[in-house]
């Protein structure tokens, strides 16, 4: 049932996706219920996720920039 | 290949290399278009342009500028040019209309509509914009794969399995590099944001 906190701040990762399992979220809680540095670490988590949610980011996909490479390329 | 050096007396360390241009710039140069013209292919292009102008005008760069800030002064440029072009479609009228009478600023005001990434505003989404190009920064200071594997992630919101197809990696590989992402960007976010 104990993992350790490295476990556990990686198991947050994933929760922040919604891909922990059942089982690896109980684990989590209770080591977040027993461990403040992890609990903290997971509040900061969970902030950053709202962040990135909030920032409406976009990116270029990599095919994308791969064509846009090739013009930049001729124009050298 | 191409690599500017800049011989100049009063010299400091920038230097622009045109080669790693599209994947050190590329997000962050597109989000700070989106952000202003709305259109992702609008951005796109606007985007490409920079790049062909700031290869054009390479020899000009004196490097008193870091090469980020000195393309974010040419696309601001292509932004203006942008509603330039829509505006002098709609007819000269709506041009004309400045919000100063004063015949010296005349001509300013569509610059000064553009916004100024660095000049905060209480504004939500003025804010948002700088958020973005927050992330967008700190993304760019990441390994290659690791900043890859977290945009197809949290920006493109791909599934867990397609990314490990298309990059030919387990997902328990998956999970430490994103968890390794943004333990990064967290620490480099951290003074202003949290």
């Amino acid at each position: 049932m104990k993992i350790s906190c490295e476990k556990a701040t990686e198991l947050c990762t994933r929760s922040q996706y919604g891909e922990a399992s059942w089982w690896q979220t109980l684990k989590l809680k209770l080591h977040l219920f027993y461990c403040k540095t992890c609990s903290k670490f997971s509040a900061k988590n969970s902030k950053f996720t709202s962040l990135c949610e909030h920032a409406n980011m976009q990116v270029i996909s990599e095919n994308e920039k791969e064509a846009m490479k090739e013009r930049l390329k001729k124009q050298l | 290949m191409l690599d500017l050096k800049v011989n100049n007396a009063t010299m400091s360390t920038h230097q622009l290399n045109p080669d790693t241009w599209v994947d050190q710039y590329a997000d962050y140069l597109f989000n700070y278009a989106v952000a202003r013209v709305s259109d992702a292919e609008i951005a796109k292009d606007l985007v490409q342009e920079t790049f062909f102008a700031g290869l054009k005008s390479a020899k000009n760069y004196k490097g008193d500028a870091a090469e980020r800030t000195w393309l974010i002064a040419i696309l601001k440029r292509k932004v203006i040019d942008h509603y330039r072009k829509i505006n002098s479609k709609k007819g000269k009228a709506e041009v004309r209309m400045g919000y100063t009478n004063t015949s010296e600023e005349e001509g300013d005001w569509l610059e000064e509509r553009v916004a100024d990434p660095f000049n905060r505003g209480g504004d939500d989404s003025i804010e948002n914009k700088e958020l973005g190009l927050a992330i967008q920064d700190c993304l760019s200071k990441l390994p290659k794969k690791q900043s890859l594997v977290f945009s197809m992630k949290t920006i493109q919101g791909m599934t867990t399995e397609d990314i490990c197809n298309e990059l030919g990696i387990n997902p328990s590989n998956l999970w430490v590099m994103i968890h390794r992402a943004r333990t990064t960007l967290m620490g480099c976010m951290n003074q202003t944001w949290f």
